[in-house]
């Protein structure tokens, strides 16, 4: 315990002369997110031009913040200065920011915040924290993501890193384990278990040893919450890891992690190299007699691996197929030991929830559904990236105060993934809970939001998640395997304008046969996305039907597109695009298209800018 | 421990049923006599619950569990065929059924079509929709008319995969695979093959290999379990599957290895359909292996089959009468009788057959020389093995089964007993120690968990065994040790005092423990036979004969053939061709095919195989199994005791029966194995003070610096070479391939398929090299043909496993 002691006063040490450097600190935003928009290049622009200009400044990797629609996020802190954040930085913008800001005093570049207390304006700069986008969040679990350097523990203790796993040993296991049901916390992979049960059915079975495993084997399209919480803050991940580890009676740890996320794989690994070689994680850890390893399993990115025993095999080195349940991994999961298996959510949470007490987490949230909870905002919205809100939010207030709303007129929200539903502009009033969102037909999920527009075809959106589904399906139970085939089938022959209406009587049976005959929750819920769109979107599919037509211009075959003349200014922009050079037209003047070239790829009506004419330029007949 | 079974009750479907610790609702439903649908299911395979017809509902119980997965509990209150779970089931089979041809199972025409069935192979099949060989035997076709479907909602998804037919004995046509996953677990729960797996996933998961191999190279051992198991026509095998569904069965017993294990011969009109567990259930009796399975089959169906006596006639074969065969015959061997007479007889027959030939020889021909295609080079083993199961009881399947340690001594059992194999592969499986000492690396060597080299003529390393200490540690730990005595090192010139030293092992191992030594022999009744007195040293029941008279043995008679010494011999079966045969004066071939040997011999017998035999094997456990004939014999062949029994009469020597019970009856007392013997065998007696240099390796004279291990061919049926015989046998067998050791490679200059020459004091080969050998060993090792043209071997069959030779490349 005095090692931890001492290591958090040079921690502390440490972050302090961060904070009140001498010297310039530059921190670029270095997730996934900011790297696929060039932070990687900003990197070894911004070390070369302080090279260069000979600025004594130090370059700091930090993880992401948040608003991916902003990046690549560069913060810059001098002397004497809080850290202020610069958005969109492109390589020629910071040629001109550095020297400007921190040799000549000022820089044209409009801060985007200063990083400071919210509410507090500073420097003439108002808190990062007081955006639209940010001001609604509550950030429990992403509260280091973007601020420390995911690759340095001393950031994390000085943070108050550490300090709920000294707390848990405190308490002892079941303690640790009250603690968290006082809590209320949920699992965050989807369904919402109750943590504590979970833990406490693990921790009584009998066994020899037993394992607990971090579900990292993020899958969902559109979701990327696990993945930026484990490049910004692997630290969180690993003490909730020991903790959880700890009250249950673990000593071997496994974080199933898919190989498309090389980035977190590595930041973990550096972690876990770190946490060794403090004697945080290993033998007789803080001399408490707990010995607790953790090891990084690569998945092979398929979906169907997130499901719990299906995971296990994958772990043991056999084909990804879930088995039937019971015996529940609690009793006999892996290499037939009891195993409690969390996701990446749920686990970085519990420091937090020690560190602070049950009641700050439980003080959150909704009678039943407690804390908050990440999601992954995209779509067709204003603001996209990663939120952290209190259960409970509406999701109005999700999409319109922190997402900024649609810029054509909404039309949907995916929740939950492939396994969740499409609610309809009804349901914006719906508080995000586990309860009140498969009331309504869909789940929470791990996360993901998906805000689709009036540009979205419903069908077509049914159409992609279950094409999804029967890809990822293993392939072991018939109706999953063939039966979400048949529906994308059907969903084809909708799409392509031969369906009839008895067919969708077909699908909706299919689907109820797929859900009630599958052996895993894929299977189970594979059919949600039809069944949801079928239930709020009834008459898009029987326009597709009965009058063959698309009203969103997405499938392909029950769409014609045609110039309006009247709108057309003769910008080129749609000739230039076009693969086969179907449009044709002088400059400034009305093109023609030719519908024998066309081939339908909606290149032409993307890139139509001028919004008058995106909206009715092209129409379907 | 005694297993505790605590009897409670559930319900099912009203019906109140008791309920047993770990049993499953399906098995409590199915004892109840409760019919639960299932296609994935399969007794002794774990539960996989992937085919969703077992589907019931449980009262409290969210869903609908599979009744094969779900473990039933005591007040359980289930149902079992709701009209909902009929419904469930209904739609379920017909997902199955949109991507599987089901005209055969649904069609309106279905019942003319069954009715003229018979005549759709007189015409092309195209016109008939007879494209799976399983129709009426395919368990969709039950669940088709137990679920009442009639009509087909969806269209049907030809997977339009071709049809994989890359190997020699079944073919796979996964358009008919409706991924039940029974082959895949039986091919990796069952078997440890390891071949058969899932490839892809999604809507495009299929019955595969990995990587897209083919059987041969992804390791198959063609076991044939995947074919026995497939509930559609999905997997069949090449030989029979059109001939229609088998209309009886008969049980009887393999005579091709030791293990002897029960077959069921299935037939239609008198021709074999197909040689396993099938019909009714697909795992039981046990199944078989690629020599059990298949190989009987194309045999006993084979074109080249002689039906009818042949005598030769000025160079010529001439087809007789069985009354001019015998007396022409009976009239030459009259003049052959005495100790110029030899006979040869196979270890693949029954112990009446064999019985009554060694009988004939000394009865009727008054000569000792009496012996077996591939006996022991060392005559005394039989009589030591005997000695051995005398004094403790002969052991097999069930006590490998018993121990936690096995002791592997020069085992190299996945061809010639994969059914032992299998129990060794099992055991490693669930975690018991399995101990390999070996010369080279096997495919067993996968399975054990420590594994010792020796080098041929090293072999006292035997008892150094005893003193490894991993060794001792391993079994200072174990309650029960089977030693698996291999005949790799009972096939030594020096033998004699291996089987000492493993008789030692034993010992010392039974002063802590229990311990049993399993000897499993090469062919199903070589060691019987030899009890029966197919030996030429020994009369029925080991009595030895005067030392004055004793015979010569296989490699000795023909050697030893010419003026005054072997002029005539009887052999049963084939053998591979040697210049001492030209110097007989008369020899009779009792033999199913003209073979290469034929071009020696005077008379061809014709018999049958033991598909068509009645008879008696004496399994390595101990136990007389029966071998019933499943199909008559084709033409106009007798048995082998008719034959002898009619030369008998004809030589006018009485008290030779042809009936095989009259001839079990005779032999019987005289090869019960239980029983007191004084004469005892010492085993040395400190094991631990290994005596070294009591064996006599075999020099490394100059210029043959190379020891070659002989491995066994075990592709032969009574000596007839099999890869000759069975179409594609050969792509398999691997004969001629040479393994060498890494060492050995880098010293000559070799590499994989590298052509080099094997040259040894008797002879020189061509051969291949492939990398079978690893790297901590020092032997080379080579499958050769079961015929030896070139002679290296010096023999028609090695002396010794290990002959000293020098290998060059080409």
């Amino acid at each position: 315990m005095n090692d931890l002691l001492a290591l958090r006063n040079r921690a502390q040490e440490e972050w302090e002369q961060l904070e009140h450097s001498s010297e310039p600190v530059i921190y670029i935003g270095m997730g996934s997110c900011g790297i696929a928009s060039g932070a990687g290049r900003i990197w070894e622009r911004a070390s070369m031009i302080i090279q260069q200009e000979k600025i004594q400044a130090r370059l700091l990797k930090v993880g992401c913040i948040g608003p991916c629609y902003l990046e690549p996020l560069v913060d810059i802190r001098k002397p004497g200065h809080p850290r202020v954040c610069f958005n969109n930085v492109d390589e020629k913008r910071l040629d001109k920011l550095i020297p400007d800001y921190l040799l000549n005093g000022s820089t044209k570049m409009k801060p985007l915040g200063h990083l400071g207390d919210p509410g507090v304006v500073m420097d003439g700069v108002k808190s990062f924290w007081d955006q639209a986008m940010l001001g609604k969040q509550e950030r429990i679990v992403l509260r280091n993501c973007g601020i420390i350097d995911p690759e340095n523990i001393n950031h994390y203790i000085a943070r108050g890193g550490f300090s709920g796993m000294l707390k848990a040993f405190e308490m002892g296991p079941e303690g640790v384990i009250e603690e968290v049901k006082l809590a209320g916390l949920r699992g965050r992979g989807g369904a919402g278990f109750p943590t504590h049960i979970k833990w406490q059915l693990c921790r009584e079975a009998q066994g020899d040893s037993k394992y607990l495993i971090c579900n990292a084997d993020e899958g969902d399209p559109g979701a990327f919450m696990n993945r930026s919480l484990m490049e910004g803050d692997p630290f969180a991940l690993l003490e909730g890891m020991i903790i959880a580890a700890y009250a249950l009676g673990a000593n071997q740890g496994y974080i199933y992690i898919r190989a498309e996320y090389p980035l977190a794989i590595h930041r973990l690994r550096n972690a876990i190299d770190r946490l060794h070689e403090q004697h945080l994680l290993g033998e007789d850890i803080l001399q408490t007699g707990f010995t607790f390893n953790i090891r990084i399993k690569e998945g092979a990115g398929a979906f169907v691996c997130g499901e719990e025993t299906a995971l296990i095999a994958s772990i043991e080195g056999r084909r990804g197929m879930p088995r039937s349940r019971p015996p529940y991994p609690a009793a006999s999961g892996l290499h037939g030991c009891p195993t409690n298996i969390n996701n990446v959510e749920t686990l970085a949470t519990v420091p937090s929830i020690l560190r602070n007490g049950s009641g700050s987490f439980s003080g959150i949230g909704t009678q039943q559904s407690k804390g908050t909870k990440t999601f992954a905002l995209v779509g067709k919205i204003r603001r996209t990236g990663l939120i952290e809100v209190p259960m409970g939010t509406s999701l109005r207030e999700i999409i319109d105060d922190i997402g900024g709303g649609s810029r054509k007129t909404f039309k949907a929200v995916q929740t939950g993934g492939p396994s969740g539903g499409c609610l309809s502009g009804e349901f914006l009033d719906l508080p995000v809970d586990y309860e009140s969102l498969s009331k309504a037909g869909s789940i929470m999920g791990s996360g993901g939001l998906i805000i689709m527009d009036e540009d979205t075809c419903m069908v077509d959106v049914a159409k992609y998640f279950l094409k999804f589904t029967s890809q990822e399906s293993c392939g072991k139970c018939t109706p999953c395997r063939i039966g979400t085939r048949q529906m994308v089938v059907l969903l084809e022959k909708i799409t392509s304008g031969d369906a009839e209406l008895d067919d969708l009587r077909k699908l909706e049976e299919i689907a109820e046969t797929v859900q009630k005959g599958s052996l895993c929750g894929l299977g189970q819920t594979a059919p949600n996305p039809v069944l949801t769109t079928l239930k709020y979107f009834r008459e898009e599919y029987e326009e597709h039907v009965e009058k063959k037509r698309c009203r969103a211009a997405v499938c392909r075959d029950l769409v014609e597109y045609t110039v309006i003349k009247e709108k057309c200014t003769g910008c080129q922009r749609c000739v230039d695009v076009c693969p086969t050079g179907a449009i044709t037209g002088p400059r400034s003047e009305p093109h023609f298209l030719d519908l024998d070239k066309c081939i339908k790829c909606r290149a032409c009506y993307e890139i139509c800018r001028f919004d008058a004419i995106a909206g009715d330029a092209i129409i379907i007949e | 421990m005694k297993k505790q079974t605590t009897y409670q009750t559930a319900t099912i479907d009203g019906q109140i049923v008791n309920v047993r610790r770990g049993q499953s609702v399906l098995d409590a439903a199915t004892r109840a006599g409760i019919y639960i649908p299932t296609l994935c299911h399969l007794e002794h395979l774990e539960p996989y619950g992937g085919c969703r017809m077992c589907i019931v509902e449980v009262k409290d119980m969210k869903g609908t569990p599979t009744a094969c997965t779900t473990p039933i509990v005591p007040g359980m209150v289930i149902r079992t065929n709701s009209p909902e779970l009929q419904k469930l089931r209904k739609e379920i089979l017909e997902f199955s059924l949109s991507e599987h041809p089901f005209t055969c199972l649904v069609c309106k025409d279905k019942k003319e079509c069954t009715d003229f069935m018979h005549t759709t192979r007189k015409v092309s099949t195209i016109t008939g929709c007879n494209f799976c060989t399983s129709n009426g035997d395919c368990e969709l076709q039950e669940l088709v008319d137990f679920l009442e479907l009639e009509d087909m909602k969806f269209p049907i998804t030809y997977r339009g995969i071709p049809p994989v037919n890359d190997n020699p004995f079944y073919s796979l046509d996964y358009n008919l695979c409706i991924l039940c996953g029974r082959c895949v677990r039986i091919c990796n729960e069952e078997r440890n093959s390891h071949v058969l797996a899932f490839v892809e996933r999604g809507n495009t998961t299929i019955v595969g290999t990995a990587f897209g191999e083919s059987q041969v190279q992804a390791g198959c051992e063609f076991c044939g379990a995947c074919v026995d198991v497939c509930p559609t026509g999905s997997i069949s095998e090449k030989m029979g599957k059109w001939r229609g569904i088998p209309d009886k069965s008969v049980k009887t017993t393999c005579v091709i290895c030791p293990v002897a294990c029960d077959m069921n011969v299935n037939t239609r009109d008198g021709k074999i359909i197909q040689i396993g567990p099938r019909p009714g259930k697909r795992t039981w009796p046990p199944q078989l292996c690629l020599r059990g399975k298949f190989l009987p089959t194309e045999i006993n169906d084979h074109p080249s089959r002689i039906t009818a006596p042949f005598i030769k006639r000025e160079n010529k074969w001439v087809e007789v009468s069985w009354k001019e065969a015998i007396e022409y015959t009976a009239r030459k061997l009259k003049g052959q009788k005495g100790q110029g007479f030899g006979l040869i007889a196979s270890g693949q027959d029954t112990l009446e057959d064999n019985y009554t030939l060694q009988k004939f020889a000394r009865q009727a021909m008054l000569s000792n020389n009496v012996d077996m295609h591939g006996s022991y080079p060392v005559r005394e083993i039989p009589e030591q093995i005997h000695r051995f199961r005398m004094r403790h009881s002969p052991a097999g399947l069930a006590e490998i089964e018993k121990a936690d340690t096995l002791l592997l001594l020069g085992l190299d059992a996945s061809v010639s007993h994969p059914l032992l194999e299998n129990r060794i592969r099992k055991a490693y499986r669930s975690g018991k120690k399995v101990i390999s000492f070996g010369a080279y690396p096997t495919r067993t060597s996968t399975f054990v968990t420590t594994e010792l080299r020796y080098e041929p003529g090293e072999e006292e390393n035997l008892l150094l065994l005893m003193q490894n200490e991993e060794v001792r540690s391993i079994l200072s730990k174990s309650r029960e040790v089977a030693i698996i005595a291999g005949d790799e090192l009972l096939r030594q010139s020096y033998s004699a005092n291996i089987i000492l030293a493993i008789f030692s092992i034993h010992a010392s191992i039974s002063k802590g423990h229990r311990c049993n030594i399993i000897f499993p022999g090469f062919e199903g009744n070589l060691y019987s036979s030899a009890l029966a007195g197919v030996h030429p040293g020994y009369l029925p029941g080991f009595q030895p004969v005067n030392h004055n008279t004793a015979g010569m043995t296989c490699n000795e008679m023909i050697l030893n053939t010419g003026e005054k010494r072997i002029t005539a011999m009887m052999v049963v079966g084939d053998m591979p061709v040697h210049p001492g045969l030209d110097r007989l004066d008369f020899l009779v071939q009792c033999n199913m095919f003209k073979t290469g040997m034929s071009e020696y011999a005077d008379v061809l017998l014709p018999v049958p195989d033991f598909l068509e035999t009645e008879g008696h094997v004496l399994s390595m456990d101990g136990k007389m199994k029966k071998v019933n004939r499943a199909v008559l014999p084709p033409g106009n062949v007798l048995s082998i005791a008719g034959i002898v029994a009619g030369l008998a009469k004809a030589m006018g020597k009485a008290g030779f029966s042809q009936k095989p019970a009259e001839i079990f009856r005779e032999l019987k007392p005289l090869v019960e194995i239980r029983g007191q013997d004084s004469r005892d065998v010492s085993p040395m007696k400190d094991p631990s003070q290994p005596r070294r240099a009591n064996f006599e390796s075999p020099e490394k004279e100059n210029g043959f610096p190379v020891s070659l291990m002989l491995r066994y061919n075990h592709f032969r049926y009574r000596g007839n070479r099999l890869s000759d015989l069975v179409t594609d046998l050969g792509t398999i067998a691997g004969e001629g391939d040479l393994g060498l050791p890494d060492s050995l490679m880098l010293k000559l200059k070799v590499k994989e398929g590298d052509r080099v020459r094997i040259v040894s004091e008797h002879g020189k080969m061509d051969s291949v090299v492939c990398s079978r050998a690893g790297q901590n060993c020092h032997t080379a090792c080579l499958l050769p043909h079961s015929s030896d043209p070139s002679g290296i071997m010096g023999g028609v069959y090695p002396e010794s496993l290990v002959i000293n030779v020098m290998i060059e490349k080409v």
